[in-house]
């Protein structure tokens, strides 16, 4: 009888040993520090800034459908994730910051504090980055640039068509983002000394996407 | 871990062999109660008392030790028996084998008394001197000092000239002995001056000490380092004094002077003592003397007879015996009986018997002595009485009887008074002389009577005799008994019993009336009746004959009995032994406090037969929950009085509750000196320095006495030398010699009338029957050593009792307590485990998970003790008495989050109470599944981080302490 009961025990404790537990999420040591910070690649001139108050995402890795949990960064773009193993883990993080979606996801282990980028996420966006030039391809800064929709109020420079018109900034450029995916038609005009420079060109918007190109602006 | 578990090992195997050890160590071995003695050692006294403390457990028996102390008696018979074989031996020495030493001895002695008879004269001017003892004496001193050979005929008529000689050499060497006596007074005067120096500077000391005002701690250290040392000198000058003091004693005794008596009227009285102790000495001497010369009549022609003579020989009547230790296997021999033990003080024999009941679980031990020479004599009557001529005694008792008076009062002098005859009377004394020599054939080996005295004649209890016993055998008790009913006629008892009822009456003068008188009357005369046998007046004697019989044929003398329950595991026996001898003394002089397992009783060591015990018990509550515990409690009063302000009495109060004791070397205590009434300070030195070591040469004087006893010893062989070469004197040979004859035939004649005298008054027995092997009962043997059960009451209980025999003495009340054993505590400590234990805790209330590590290695912790044998709270020495008993299993958890934290192992109890403790932990651990940041599943398990160690005490104990700090 004794013997048997130790066999039985001797099992049990041998049989508890042995089961693996199927998971463990919270059960790590270590900690995840981090800054994030907006990359604004879009502007003429590239800047960042903290990403604030938005959550990071804790993933085990970047195909996971599902993220583990996330925190808040605070004011300066500061986060922190605890009780995460030694393991790599994938943070993500998306904003939107002046209609660009920002997006960003990074490898991250305990080792020091990283620097997590969020750049504009193309995948989620169009646009089109038009770059005006004069004939002699200088840029051409202050010159208004028309965009229609309509093919015939366009070659018609039917001012009624016309969506909106903006200026060109000091580099020439004039940025358009979430256009609606069709063609866009463009007509570029800049007039000094009594002379009007004329430039017109269409573009094919696609869904996604970021589309860089030049427009030319010729004499009359 | 490793260190953990062999210092358990070892104090396991440690607990198991100590009571093997303590068991060689009978007083000492019922400090571990839990251990059973497998041995019982007896040593037994002269009397046959117990004289060790019995261990108060025993299991089953396996080895028997008995010592018999030396010079052992054993019993009053045996005493009368040791007596005899002493005198047997100086007998034997005497006359046969060694005689100069012996009587050198005797004489020696006489000399001693002789030379102080005079020294106490010479203090006593009223004292005659002129009487012969004087003289002798002043001759004798006069001897000794001067060395010249001129000897005293008064000496010389009690012993040779070369006896005188040899005595007279060994006699000065005690004189220089007595003389070394002088230095030792010097000794103990010179040790006393100095204790009393040491005195005035220990109490100048002291007192200094306690006038002190804030002394630096190396200060006081410095103080009472002196303080000690002057104590040590003082006592180790106390011991040489009461050395000293002893052996000034032993001289005085040995000399015979009493130091105190100085008055003249003192010592004036005690020179009728003086002169008597040496008249009776003398008689002694010369009978001594007389008695060698008549044993050497009897053997001057058949040596060979000697040996019927003397019935025990030189090698067996050796009075002190050497230690006697006998050891043999006690249990598995039920019977040891055939066991004889051969260095018995007074006998070959000593028979031990053993019994073991299987049945009743207990010990029987009996120790009987078989007395092998009186077995001897005893046949040899038997194998002699047959030729005892009774008529022809007759005829010569009646022929003594018919001699004159005038015989008696011629010759007594010369024996019995100190004067000498003048050689001028010689004539009339010869006429007696040769009246004597008739009676020599009687003692003459040739002649049949003289053959027939030789092989009769006793020498017993210090007289030859012819009924060596004293006693006769129960055929002729009846004969005697009606003699006795003659003599005491109707007269004497009409006398006795008037004497009574006045003498009774006398009590009762006062308030006495008519009818009381009458009543007192009649009441007395039956008692006198029965008191002075006026029935049957030779029944008292007839007893007191058959006692006396009886007494002194006993071969087999039951010594003691020893009856011990014995224990088993399950039914401990726990026996409180109590010494007769010594008004019931308990043998355990520390608290006895027992565990309610045991089974206590009361043993009566050494009880005798005729006892009547008496045990009144008183039962009341016992506190078994331990001193610690309580004085724990009472402690933190101390400290909350401490903290009212009272720091230094709280604090040595406080000291005195943990230590038992003030601690004195703040205080030292005065009185210790009080002895002493000087208050004189010797000593100022302010800077700690030390006193000069007032006694250096103590060792010295110690030594001293036995340096010059040396030196005068060797100066004393020379003397010697030249004393023994003198020459004896030369004196009235032939007046001598005839005075000399003269009273050695008186001497014989006395002696043989004597003889005859005893034997008819008391008839020698026919033939001693010595008794067949039988069972002993109780009351055979002389002691019994036995067990009483107590009384039970509800634990826990104090057992106050008082041991009450027969003579109603009572003996101081005495105390048990029997306390609790339980198998479940509780306790509470800090308990640490040594690894990490990490738990998580998430909360989900917020937007974001907060999540909490709690890692703490203490934790407060609340458990159970399960005591496998049972604890018991009362043994609360540090050192356990039951160690087992302090080991428990302990299951616990964290107080505060019970679930969380749980804890196995061991626990040690250092006190009742305190726990130190070891085991493994374990914690509950949750596990979270979290996707989207949500907790999506969660589990939990227990996981085990190692060891833990920690610190566990009674919760009334922590409850106690924490109501004092959060006062």
């Amino acid at each position: 009888m004794k013997s048997k009961l130790i066999f039985l025990l001797s099992l049990t404790t041998l049989m508890a040993a042995c089961r693996k537990d199927t998971f463990d999420d919270l059960s790590g040591t270590e900690t995840i520090n981090g800054i994030a910070v907006l990359v604004k690649t879009f502007d003429a001139k590239i800047d960042t800034v903290p990403l604030r108050n938005r959550n990071i995402y804790l993933k085990k890795s970047l195909t996971d459908s599902s993220f583990i949990y996330s925190v808040l960064t605070d004011d300066n773009g500061k986060f922190q994730f605890t009780n995460v193993s030694s393991a790599a883990y994938t943070l993500v993080a998306v904003d939107t910051l002046t209609s660009i979606p920002y997006y960003g996801s990074m490898s991250a282990s305990s080792a020091g504090t990283s620097i997590f980028r969020l750049y504009p996420d193309e995948r989620a966006m169009n646009g089109l980055i038009l770059t005006v030039y004069d004939s002699l391809s200088s840029p051409v800064n202050n010159a208004t640039i028309y965009r229609f929709v309509n093919k015939i109020f366009f070659d018609s420079s039917f001012a009624g068509g016309v969506i909106d018109s903006v200026k060109t900034d000091n580099d020439g450029r004039v940025r358009y983002f979430n256009l609606p995916a069709t063609n866009q038609y463009f007509i570029g005009k800049m007039a000094f000394n009594n002379r009007l420079l004329i430039g017109r060109k269409t573009f094919a918007i696609s869904a996604t996407g970021v589309k860089k190109d030049s427009l030319v602006l010729r004499l009359q | 871990m490793k260190q953990l578990c062999l210092l358990l090992v070892l104090l396991l195997a440690g607990h198991v062999g100590f009571g093997q050890v303590k068991a060689h160590f009978p007083g000492f071995a019922y400090d571990v109660g839990n251990i059973f003695s497998r041995r019982i050692y007896v040593k037994l006294d002269g009397d046959g008392r117990i004289t060790n403390a019995l261990p108060p457990q025993f299991r089953k028996i396996d080895h028997i030790s008995i010592q018999f102390s030396p010079n052992a008696r054993l019993a009053p018979e045996a005493d009368y028996t040791a007596s005899l074989n002493k005198r047997l031996a100086v007998f034997y020495n005497l006359f046969v084998d060694d005689a100069s030493s012996q009587k050198t001895k005797l004489i020696r002695s006489y000399f001693h008394l002789l030379l102080n008879a005079k020294r106490l004269i010479d203090q006593c001017p009223s004292a005659s001197k002129e009487s012969e003892i004087y003289k002798a004496a002043k001759l004798l001193e006069k001897n000794i000092q001067d060395n010249t050979s001129m000897f005293s005929p008064w000496i010389l008529s009690l012993i040779s000239c070369s006896e005188y000689t040899l005595a007279l050499s060994d006699f000065k060497s005690s004189e220089i002995e007595r003389r070394d006596a002088s230095s030792i007074t010097q000794s103990l005067k010179d040790v006393q001056k100095k204790r009393e120096a040491d005195s005035i500077s220990l109490l100048g000391l002291i007192d200094r000490i306690k006038n002190l005002d804030k002394p630096t701690p190396q200060f006081t250290k410095q103080l009472l380092d002196s303080v000690d040392r002057l104590k040590t000198d003082w006592q180790s000058q106390l011991n040489i004094m009461r050395e000293l003091q002893e052996k000034l004693d032993a001289y005085n005794i040995a000399t015979g002077i009493n130091p105190e008596c100085n008055s003249e009227l003192c010592r004036c009285s005690a020179v009728e003592a003086a002169l008597q102790e040496v008249s009776s000495f003398e008689q002694s001497l010369r009978d001594v003397s007389f008695k060698q010369k008549l044993v050497r009549n009897l053997y001057c022609c058949d040596s060979s007879l000697s040996k019927y003579y003397v019935p025990a020989y030189l090698s067996s009547t050796a009075y002190e015996a050497p230690d006697g230790l006998r050891q043999f296997s006690g249990r598995f021999m039920p019977m040891l009986s055939t066991t004889s033990f051969t260095a018995a003080p007074t006998s070959k024999k000593n028979r031990i018997r053993s019994i073991y009941d299987a049945d009743k679980e207990s010990l029987d031990l009996q120790i009987t002595i078989n007395n092998d020479n009186l077995t001897k004599i005893i046949d040899w009557h038997n194998q002699t009485i047959g030729l005892l001529n009774r008529d022809e005694l007759s005829k010569i008792k009646e022929a003594i009887t018919a001699e004159p008076d005038a015989m008696d009062k011629d010759l007594q002098p010369l024996l019995f008074k100190s004067a000498q005859p003048e050689c001028k009377d010689l004539p009339a004394l010869k006429k007696w002389l040769d009246k004597l020599h008739a009676y020599d054939c009687y003692f003459t080996p040739t002649s049949s009577i003289g053959t027939w005295l030789k092989r009769w004649i006793w020498y017993s209890g210090g007289d030859i005799k012819l009924n060596y016993f004293d006693v006769t055998s129960p055929t002729f008790v009846d004969e005697i008994a009606k003699k006795e009913a003659q003599d005491l006629t109707k007269e004497k008892q009409y006398k006795e019993y008037m004497r009574l009822i006045n003498w009774n009456l006398w009590f009762l003068r006062k308030n006495d009336s008519l009818f009381s008188r009458f009543d007192f009357y009649n009441k007395e005369r039956e008692n006198a009746t029965d008191k002075f046998g006026l029935n049957d007046p030779g029944k008292k004697k007839k007893a007191e004959l058959l006692k006396d019989y009886k007494q002194f044929t006993t071969v087999t003398q039951y010594i003691h009995r020893i009856q011990l329950p014995l224990s088993e595991p399950d039914s401990r026996n726990f026996i409180l032994f109590h010494d007769r001898n010594h008004f019931y003394r308990r043998t355990i002089t520390q608290k006895a406090i027992l565990p309610e397992s045991f089974k206590e009783s009361f043993g009566i060591v050494n009880g005798e037969k005729d006892d009547k015990i008496a045990i009144d018990q008183k039962f009341s509550f016992f506190n078994d929950s331990g001193t610690f515990r309580s004085q724990l409690i009472a402690t933190t009063g101390a400290l909350q009085n401490a903290a009212t302000g009272l720091v230094p009495a709280g604090l040595t109060s406080l000291l005195s509750n943990f230590f038992g004791t003030t601690p004195s070397a703040f205080q030292p205590n005065p009185k210790t000196f009080d002895q002493v009434n000087i208050q004189t300070v010797s000593w100022t030195g302010e800077s700690g320095s030390r006193p000069p070591v007032l006694i250096t040469d103590l060792d010295r004087l110690r030594n001293s006495a036995n340096e010059v006893a040396a030196l005068l010893s060797q100066a004393h062989k020379a003397e010697v030398q030249k004393t023994v070469d003198k020459r004896c004197p030369a004196g009235n040979a032939a007046c001598e010699a005839l005075l000399s004859e003269l009273r050695y035939e008186y001497w014989q004649f006395l002696l043989l009338r004597k003889m005859l005298n005893d034997y008819f008054k008391l008839p020698t027995p026919e033939k001693i029957d010595l008794p067949t092997e039988y069972q002993p009962k109780d009351e055979d043997f002389l002691y019994n050593t036995y067990v009483l059960p107590a009384e039970d009451s509800t634990v826990p209980y104090t057992n106050t009792y008082r041991i009450t025999d027969e003579s109603s003495k009572k003996t101081p009340s005495r105390k048990y307590f029997v306390g609790k054993e339980r198998i479940v505590t509780l306790s509470t400590g800090i308990f640490i485990n040594r690894h990490s234990a990490r738990q998580v805790y998430v909360d989900t209330a917020g937007q974001a998970f907060k999540i909490t590590n709690k890692d703490d290695a203490a934790k407060f912790v609340l458990g159970f003790q399960i005591h496998p044998t049972r604890t018991f709270s009362a043994d609360d020495g540090l050192l356990p008495r039951f160690l087992l008993k302090r080991l428990s299993l302990f299951g616990g958890f964290e107080v505060l989050n019970p679930l969380d934290n749980l804890y196995a192992g061991l626990a040690y109890d250092v006190v009742p109470g305190v726990s130190i403790n070891y085991g493994a932990h374990y914690y509950k651990y949750d596990i979270y599944k979290v996707a989207n940041g949500q907790i999506i599943d969660q589990s939990s398990k227990y996981k085990t981080s190692g060891s833990y160690f920690g610190v566990s005490m009674d919760p009334t104990m922590v409850l106690s302490l924490f109501k004092l700090l959060f006062k």
